[in-house]
């Protein structure tokens, strides 16, 4: 096994010695290479295709930062990917990998909507706060059976979150065909959201929404969690359950809390969605916010600024794919492949990062929890040293 | 409730089912194989639908079988670049396949996209016929059940003994999964570790490409965007259930696919009755319930998701 080429290994050891500076500047530059690689295949599939890169990616930039609107729709498309990727983090940062955001915000957008039918006429100063936390509920409770069926029954959270996705489809496909269709309308959409619950735009001519400034406050919650006690326990317990267990962290609690967490910042997400973008609801609420969240987790190690930067190149991005759908004709599908190309470089040149990152996640990627390995002896840690 | 009871109706249930459950009897069966080697694709809906748009593409162009081995083929370049950055770069497995999901969604979606300016540029196959076995498709009930299937099915079903005899019986299947258990004993007894895991990797890649090919050319014969609607991931949740035995994915497989067919044959039942959203959470239901089934059961793989990396 001599010749096998082991990239990620000495790239750990760089990073293992290098100072803080140093590993920012090795960050930094090999972030950008894989942005820049992402482009150029993208370039190349436009090139395949007959298209131009240069107009393409000219339409892409123009769409993205060029004109008050277009940088409005690039934040307005961010602030959902940093509010669902903090959540995501925060379940990554205890070892747990859910892609149930995706459900988790169309159940928060209803029971936003739900919760401001309620206080309809109320002030909006009362109306406005009641809508989000009812969001943030509905989001967690979404989250609720997949978190208890991992922390008792040690269900696989990665495909049990996706099967409630599809739940959540189903339900917001029906309320939007029957109980909270308006008569008159002919697509499925609900009811006008309530206009005291409805979040003002910042910036007129744009859809730029106060919403959108929910996103660095869940920012810097992320920054406190990541510092304070709690989060030091969940971190720890996500690094080595065994330890922590030792240690006297409940790790059920652990598992249970930081799902429920990410699933109320996915709620909060539907709440501005329904009372900020759409003020409204359609069955697209969460296009692939779920799904894009927690890629932009993945990118930014589960860390503040990570996400932010993630966020913004992806709200760009998507922002960016439509407006060159509509004045290129080049299809918006252009983004996902660029996003995901993006993610493949930083799999590459995270290996050493999100592997220890997700160390802590290798009981989760295991798909269920590894009992056999427990019997023999072997530690973990031991084993998912392996995976560096 | 009496017309729950026909015999049409069970009969289109469990053909239905079959038909339903081929796609994922490819996907899961090369899939347990991976896994049972130790590499975990979440991937694995990608594979099915670049496989998907792929057998559709080549067999307008050239024919059937064609098109479903370009499809197994593509299925294949996709999981390359698994092998490359996981099983070779020990990149995290699991970001790596979130990443080849989007991109095969999102390169399906351009590709569609360019190449159908109008709906009426959608290329399409026509469906395939069945084949009569002679005799058993006349029996009653069961012929038309179960023996009336097209060759892709057939095939399919065919597989499941085959995989099982490679894995069971052949020095590659005791190689697989002895790489999956324990890769550093396996190295130690002279196992080319990372050249196992590859092949392993590359046979989900190609029988998910298959199973795209299936679902396409089998069943709804026209692409459109996310045609695959998770069925990658259920194919996941199968091999699950199945505890990775080639014969229990086979079941799980036609499992899901009876219920689905079950619950859309129940839309006409129950017709004002039950909303149809409701029916249609049948089987994601019963996928649930496999799920927590075989979380309680499942002896998985000791070395499943972990990168093997030679010591220094």
């Amino acid at each position: 096994m001599a010749d096998e080429p082991v990239v990620a290994e000495t790239h750990d050891d760089v990073e293992l010695e290098a100072s803080g500076l140093e590993r920012a500047t090795i960050g930094a530059s090999t972030s950008i290479l894989a942005v820049l690689g992402a482009l150029i295949v993208g370039g190349v599939i436009l090139l395949v295709s007959g298209d131009s890169p240069f107009s393409a990616y000219g339409a892409m930039l123009d769409g993205a930062f060029g004109s008050k609107f277009a940088i409005g729709e690039t934040l307005a498309r961010s602030a959902p990917l940093v509010i669902v990727g903090a959540g995501a983090a925060v379940a990554l940062r205890a070892g747990m990998v859910t892609i149930g955001a995706q459900g988790q915000v169309i159940v928060g957008a209803i029971g936003a909507l739900l919760t401001a039918k309620l206080f309809d006429g109320a002030p909006s100063g009362l109306a406005i706060p009641a809508a989000a936390i009812g969001g943030a509920l509905f989001g967690a409770a979404w989250a609720l059976v997949p978190a208890l069926l991992r922390a008792y029954l040690g269900v696989n959270e990665i495909l049990s979150t996706l099967l409630f996705t599809e739940f959540a489809a189903l339900l917001i496909e029906y309320l939007l065909n029957g109980p909270l269709k308006p008569p008159a309308a002919i697509t499925p959409q609900s009811d006008a959201y309530p206009d005291n619950g409805v979040l003002g735009l910042v910036i007129d001519g744009t859809r730029f929404h106060i919403g959108v400034l929910v996103a660095p406050a869940v920012l810097l919650g992320l920054w406190w969690w990541i510092r304070s006690t709690v989060g030091f326990r969940y971190d720890l317990y996500g690094e080595n359950p065994r330890l922590a267990e030792s240690l006297g962290i409940p790790g059920r609690r652990v598992v249970l809390n930081s799902l429920l967490i990410s699933g109320a910042a996915a709620g909060v997400v539907g709440w501005i969605q329904a009372a900020g973008l759409l003020q409204r609801l359609y069955l697209e609420i969460a296009s692939e916010i779920g799904f894009f969240g927690l890629v932009v987790a993945f990118l930014g190690a589960a860390r503040p600024a990570g996400i932010l930067a993630a966020s913004l190149l992806f709200g760009a991005l998507q922002s960016g794919g439509l407006a060159m759908q509509s004045s290129e004709g080049i299809p918006a599908s252009l983004s996902d492949v660029i996003q995901a190309l993006i993610l493949l470089g930083f799999a590459v040149r995270y290996a050493p990062q999100i592997a220890s990152l997700l160390r802590r996640a290798a009981r989760s990627f295991r798909l269920v929890p590894d009992r056999s390995s427990r019997a023999s002896g072997s530690t973990p840690a031991a084993g998912s040293a392996r995976g560096r | 409730m009496d017309r729950l009871l026909t015999e049409t109706f069970w009969i289109a249930s469990i053909s239905g089912g079959l038909r339903l459950a081929t796609p994922l009897i490819y996907a899961s069966i090369g899939e347990t194989f991976s896994q049972r080697a130790g590499v975990l694709n979440i991937g694995l809906e990608g594979y099915m639908i670049v496989g998907s748009l792929t057998s559709l593409y080549v067999a307008v162009e050239t024919g059937t079988l064609i098109g479903l081995l370009a499809g197994g083929i593509a299925g294949m370049l996709m999981a390359l670049l698994m092998v490359a950055l996981s099983v070779r770069l020990s990149a995290n497995q699991v970001v790596v396949g979130f990443a080849l999901t989007t991109l095969g969604i999102g390169l399906t979606g351009f590709v569609f996209r360019e190449t159908t300016p109008t709906p009426q540029d959608a290329r399409r196959v026509s469906r395939l016929s069945e084949i009569d076995i002679p005799g058993l498709s006349d029996v009653p009930f069961l012929g038309d059940a179960i023996f009336g299937n097209n060759w892709i099915s057939w095939m399919g079903f065919a597989l499941v003994p085959i995989a099982w005899w490679c894995s069971a019986r052949t020095t590659f299947g005791l190689q697989v999964r002895a790489v999956g258990e324990d890769p550093d004993a396996a190295a130690a007894r002279g196992v080319p570790v990372v050249r196992v895991r590859s092949l392993a990797c590359l046979l989900s890649g190609f029988l998910g490409g298959v199973g795209g090919g299936a679902l396409m050319l089998g069943q709804v014969g026209q692409f459109q965007p996310f045609l695959t609607a998770n069925r990658g991931f259920i194919a996941l949740i199968v091999i699950i259930m199945a505890s990775w035995s080639v014969w229990g994915a086979a079941v799980g497989a036609f499992v899901f696919g009876f219920f689905e067919a079950f619950s859309s044959n129940l839309r006409n039942v129950v017709s004002g009755d039950v909303p149809t959203e409701a029916l249609n959470a049948i089987p994601f239901l019963v996928a649930l319930t496999i799920l927590i089934i075989g979380a309680r059961r499942a002896r998985m793989p000791r070395g499943l998701g972990v990168n093997y990396v030679a010591d220094r």
